[in-house]
């Protein structure tokens, strides 16, 4: 070939490879956009024009690549300069498309590892890319507890929360709503990306397995939550904002799940009453997000609470007027927490 | 390559190509040795006479171009392809260098066709977290954007952010012109026919899809493309005109003109609800690229 060629002649090249060939050029293309010595005359980007070509060929001919394939991440090696986050870019993508055993523990490991918990290609993040692949495949219970246990103890769970909620729904269906807790727990709802992210899934979790279904089962999850009260509470505000920043259409059929959020907020507050005093203290900072010594003249983000501020030795919080229900629920803090020389206020701000 | 007594031979475009960039080339050894290579590629005629109508019109400085062939890697083969992998690797000098500058878009919009899995790959992957390359995805998104009921539709705000890719611009194209001379054509149809009045020359099946720009787009200045702005997968791309304030598409069907074309960096920021994205159908047909039309169609434009 000279020139260039396009996805039929290089399905006729391939052909005559052999497989020490094919994986040297599959990866000289996957580098540098040229088949071994020859430019491809395409438009599209190199991991889709590499499953193009795998959809089209023979299954004699597919079969080799999946080998090749699962040899080029074999031989990955982050350390080296050449093999660049571009290219594991390429390989994550493709992982899904040329499918085979080996590839699936090849994952596997790296998730499991971490080994690329800090890579980005562009806008990617590639420990989530590496996850969405492995959404392609079989996944096991011992997988699925992975998801759910391991990944989100992590610090770079914040990175790849959206991509394990996704990675569940696609092997598990419903049962993702497991890992919803924790994607709460590390999400800010203010960046509009992740919150529309986030949203866009449970809408479709809802589409598609109805609303009845994922109250009950949201419902359930909760029920089960093993966790601090200000994590409890975290989980709580946080659905109510989601829902009411991105489901609103939904809004009205999700009154089950929302009339028991206030039995979960209730029932987590009968525990906090029982803590110690420090304890507890410590429990109410959390809720706010804010350590109690960084609370002078700083905002909040969570919902109907405007702000936290010390002043004359008194902690103030500042709620919004309308939002008369997040003066009920912090009553009881201020009931319960006896602090002689700094005693603490409620306010409802005016506007 | 047969082409049209009456236009121009490819060895006047050569020698006349050769004479406009003389005075700025400083490998002139290397010039001319590319040029005799190119010369002899199928698509590397194209590109010499490309080359040419944006000097002889004034659409791109003499220059820039001596530039990237001063400076492209040229092992003595494959000339197209050692002036796109510079163009490539150098798109921040090398993108929207049309003179005329940037273009101001009245009584119409801009319209971005490309292939349903393009339009996963760029806008819609990161932020839902699509299996890459999948079926699955594009089912999911055909349902979610196209299916649901209208007022339950995902919408494009959902995008954020956008995949850059390998090209750092976006080409896109006049909906008034679109609609109009695809008026009353099914869907199928009018998926083949864009595909071919576009030169969407390496695409053969699935679906496209558009997206429709917000009335007053501003987020990126437009402008005329230049072979410059083109890459080397991009065989069916044709220079036009000084005269136009659009560029112009070749179809891949000698019997249909081109689409008008504009190009526009790719901007920060994602999408917004404003974009709105439509189905224009699934390709049914294999695209029948005709190298001999197109040489004819780029020696048209040279001698206009």
């Amino acid at each position: 070939m000279n020139e260039g060629s396009s996805i039929n002649n290089l399905i006729r090249h391939m052909q005559g490879l052999d497989d020490s060939q094919l994986a040297y050029s599959l990866r000289i293309y996957l580098k540098e956009g040229s088949f071994g010595d020859t430019p491809v005359y395409t438009i599209l980007e190199r991991n889709r024009f590499i499953a193009e070509l795998f959809n089209r060929c023979d299954t004699t001919l597919q079969e080799r690549i999946r080998r090749v394939f699962s040899d080029l991440l074999e031989t990955f090696d982050g350390t080296n300069p050449k093999d660049d986050p571009e290219y594991l870019f390429y390989l994550a993508s493709l992982a899904s498309v040329i499918r085979c055993g080996q590839t699936k523990e090849r994952l596997r490991r790296w998730i499991r590892q971490g080994t690329f918990d800090t890579w980005k290609y562009g806008i990617f993040n590639l420990n989530s890319e590496l996850i969405l692949a492995t959404s392609s495949y079989d996944s096991d219970d011992e997988w699925v507890d992975f998801m759910l246990s391991v990944l989100p103890k992590r610090s770079s769970f914040k990175e790849s929360a959206l991509a394990a909620y996704r990675a569940l729904w696609q092997s598990r269906g419903v049962e993702c709503l497991s890992i919803l807790p924790d994607v709460l727990l590390i999400s800010d709802l203010e960046d509009v990306a992740f919150s529309q992210s986030l949203g866009y899934f449970l809408r479709l979790t809802i589409d598609k397995v109805n609303v009845e279904t994922f109250c009950r089962t949201m419902i359930a999850v909760l029920d089960r939550t093993q966790r601090p009260v200000d994590e409890i509470w975290i989980i709580v505000l946080k659905i109510e904002e989601i829902v009411e920043r991105e489901l609103a259409i939904h809004k009205g059929d999700l009154s089950p799940l929302l009339e028991h959020l206030k039995v979960v907020w209730n029932r987590a507050v009968v525990t906090w009453q029982k803590l110690p005093p420090p304890y507890a203290y410590e429990a109410f900072d959390k809720l706010l997000e804010v350590p109690e010594k960084d609370w002078q003249n700083i905002r909040l983000t969570s919902p109907g609470i405007r702000g936290a501020f010390t002043f004359r030795k008194r902690h103030i919080i500042e709620v919004t007027e309308q939002d008369k229900d997040i003066l009920e629920r912090c009553e009881p803090f201020f009931e319960e927490i006896s602090y002689e020389e700094e005693p603490l206020y409620l306010t409802a701000a005016a506007g | 390559m047969p082409t049209d007594p009456s236009l121009p031979s490819l060895d006047d475009i050569r020698t006349n190509l050769h004479t406009l960039l003389i005075s700025d080339i400083e490998d002139l050894d290397k010039f001319e040795n590319w040029l005799d290579v190119l010369i002899t590629e199928t698509y590397g005629q194209v590109l010499c006479v490309n080359l040419f109508i944006d000097l002889k019109n004034r659409c791109l400085d003499t220059a820039v171009v001596a530039n990237v062939i001063d400076k492209m890697v040229f092992a003595g083969d494959q000339a197209r392809w050692a002036f796109y992998k510079y163009v490539e690797e150098h798109q921040d000098e090398t993108f929207f260098n049309h003179l005329h500058g940037p273009m101001v878009l009245e009584n119409d919009v801009y319209v971005r066709i490309l292939p349903l899995a393009d339009m996963i790959e760029y806008y819609l992957r990161e932020p839902l977290k699509l299996p890459p390359l999948t079926y699955e995805a594009e089912q999911e998104v055909l349902e979610r954007f196209f299916k649901l009921p209208p007022n339950r539709r995902e919408k494009l705000g959902v995008v954020t952010e956008v995949f850059r890719g390998k090209m750092l611009n976006g080409w896109v194209t006049s909906k008034s012109v679109l609609d109009s001379s695809t008026a009353g054509l099914s869907s199928n149809e009018r998926a083949d026919r864009i595909r071919d009045r576009l030169g969407f020359s390496s695409l053969d099946s699935g679906k496209l899809v558009q997206i429709i720009y917000p009335a007053n787009f501003d987020r990126a200045p437009n402008y005329v493309p230049t072979t410059l702005d083109s890459h080397f997968g991009s065989v069916y791309y044709l220079s036009t005109d000084a005269a136009d304030d659009w560029g112009l598409t070749c179809c891949l069907n000698p019997l249909h003109d081109g689409l008008r074309e504009r190009v526009h960096k790719v901007f920060d920021g994602g999408l917004t609800d404003e974009f709105e994205m439509t189905l224009v159908g699934e390709i049914t047909c294999v695209p029948i690229p005709n190298p001999g039309h197109l040489i004819n169609e780029a020696l048209k434009r040279a001698s206009s």
